[in-house]
């Protein structure tokens, strides 16, 4: 009786579909970052302009981007044009503003200006090779009708992006 | 072809491990240009170090880079130089080497600078300093008095002597004066930035001022003058009636 049971047994484990959930993990590590090297201050030469030109008192923002994987990303600069925080204004503000390749850590990147595509405030790279590469941001503010600015602390965003192609 | 020579020196116990360098390079995009940061081998054996940089159809721009490189003795660096070929400039090259040091091999002599040549300027030895703190003397006033009374009987020679002398005091006398009017003016300029460098907060200022009675009593003496003055002006007026 119990050999009749054991058989039973085996015929039915036999017939039942066994599975397993086999893992598989990967890690993507980023190939492109984005470092803020050196952070913009405004100089404020007249009453109404507020601006990062050097001789102007002020200092240009700069951020690298390191890119490990060449041709797999674009890199996407937008100058302010608002400020983030700032006394209570008085008039509207005119908005100014250029991004320039500063520095290059390969020969390869040399041609990133000249081929950059402009549109409205941006500045769209293509990261052509792997290594760093340093933009600078200018920005200029200017009040409406060469009214004064009101005083205070005047905060603005240079929008810097690494977008996969 | 041109190059810029830079030299190592050589330092026992100190291995290069790498090499960073930047310069900018200008040109136009459809020149051919070469620019080549390298050392030589100290034992004349080609180059221990060499990076070139080709810029042709690039255009120029500036360049930072960080060569990594296997430890090697500074004693097998020979002289450096920058090389360029083509058309083209690098300005505002810098080149700049990075190491470890062993402190056994060192030698003390190597780490330890002779401080004692840099020529130092001691401001008590300066012959103006000297002379701006300098004291009046008021002996020197009546010595000049008593020397100009004298002076009347003298001779020549005599004359000449006090007039010298004079100048002299007259110098100290004015230095004293010059060091009064500094000092006064230090002190203006003290007590006035108090005031200029105070910075009053923004913002909204309520009054504080509290009046304690609000409810102000009449004046009954002046009430009863006001009824004094009536009475006497229907007296007044009762003469003519």
């Amino acid at each position: 009786m119990n050999s009749v049971k054991i058989m039973t047994a085996l015929c039915l484990l036999s017939g039942v579909t066994v599975a397993e959930d086999v893992p598989i993990v990967g890690t993507v590590q980023s190939r492109c970052t984005i470092q803020t090297d050196t952070a913009g201050i405004y100089g404020n030469p007249n009453a109404y302009t507020l601006t990062t030109t050097p001789a102007d008192g002020g200092v240009l923002p700069i951020v690298r981007y390191d890119v490990s994987l060449a041709d797999a990303y674009v890199a996407k600069i937008t100058y302010p044009t608002s400020f983030s925080s700032s006394p209570s204004l008085n008039d509207t503000v005119e908005w100014t503003g250029s991004i320039d390749v500063s520095e290059v850590s390969d020969v390869g990147m040399a041609n990133y200006d000249a081929d950059a595509v402009t549109y409205d405030q941006t500045k769209e790279y293509g990261l052509t090779t792997a290594g760093s590469t340093w933009f600078k941001v200018a920005s200029t503010a200017t009040n409406g009708g060469n009214k004064a600015f009101p005083s205070g602390t005047y905060r603005a965003v240079v929008q810097a992006e690494c977008i996969a192609q | 072809m041109s190059s810029t020579l830079f030299s190592v020196p050589s330092v026992q116990g100190v291995d290069i491990n790498g090499v960073i360098y930047q310069y900018t390079a200008v040109k136009d995009r459809a020149d051919p240009y070469t620019v080549s940061i390298q050392n030589e081998a100290a034992n004349g054996d080609g180059y221990i170090f060499r990076e070139t940089d080709d810029w042709s159809g690039k255009s120029g721009g500036t360049i930072t880079k960080f060569i990594p490189v296997p430890y090697s003795p500074l004693g097998e660096w020979g002289t450096g130089n920058i090389e360029q070929v083509g058309i083209g400039e690098v300005q505002e090259p810098t080149v700049v080497y990075t190491f470890r040091r062993d402190p056994s091999v060192l030698q003390p002599t190597q780490e330890a600078y002779d401080f004692s040549q840099i020529s130092t300027y001691d401001a008590l030895s300066d012959k103006y300093v000297i002379a701006a703190l300098e004291s009046t003397d008021l002996s020197l006033l009546e010595r000049d008095t008593d020397e100009k009374n004298d002076s009347e009987g003298d001779d020549e020679g005599e004359r000449l002597e006090a007039a010298l002398s004079a100048s002299e005091n007259a110098l100290t006398i004015g230095v004293g004066v010059s060091q009064a009017e500094l000092l006064q003016a230090m002190n203006t300029a003290t007590n006035l930035s108090t005031y200029y460098a105070f910075n009053i907060q923004g913002g909204v200022y309520k009054e504080t001022i509290v009046l304690s009675d609000n409810n102000i009593p009449d004046n009954r003496r002046a009430f009863r003058s006001m009824g004094q003055q009536v009475l006497h002006d229907e007296m007044v007026n009762q003469q003519w009636r």
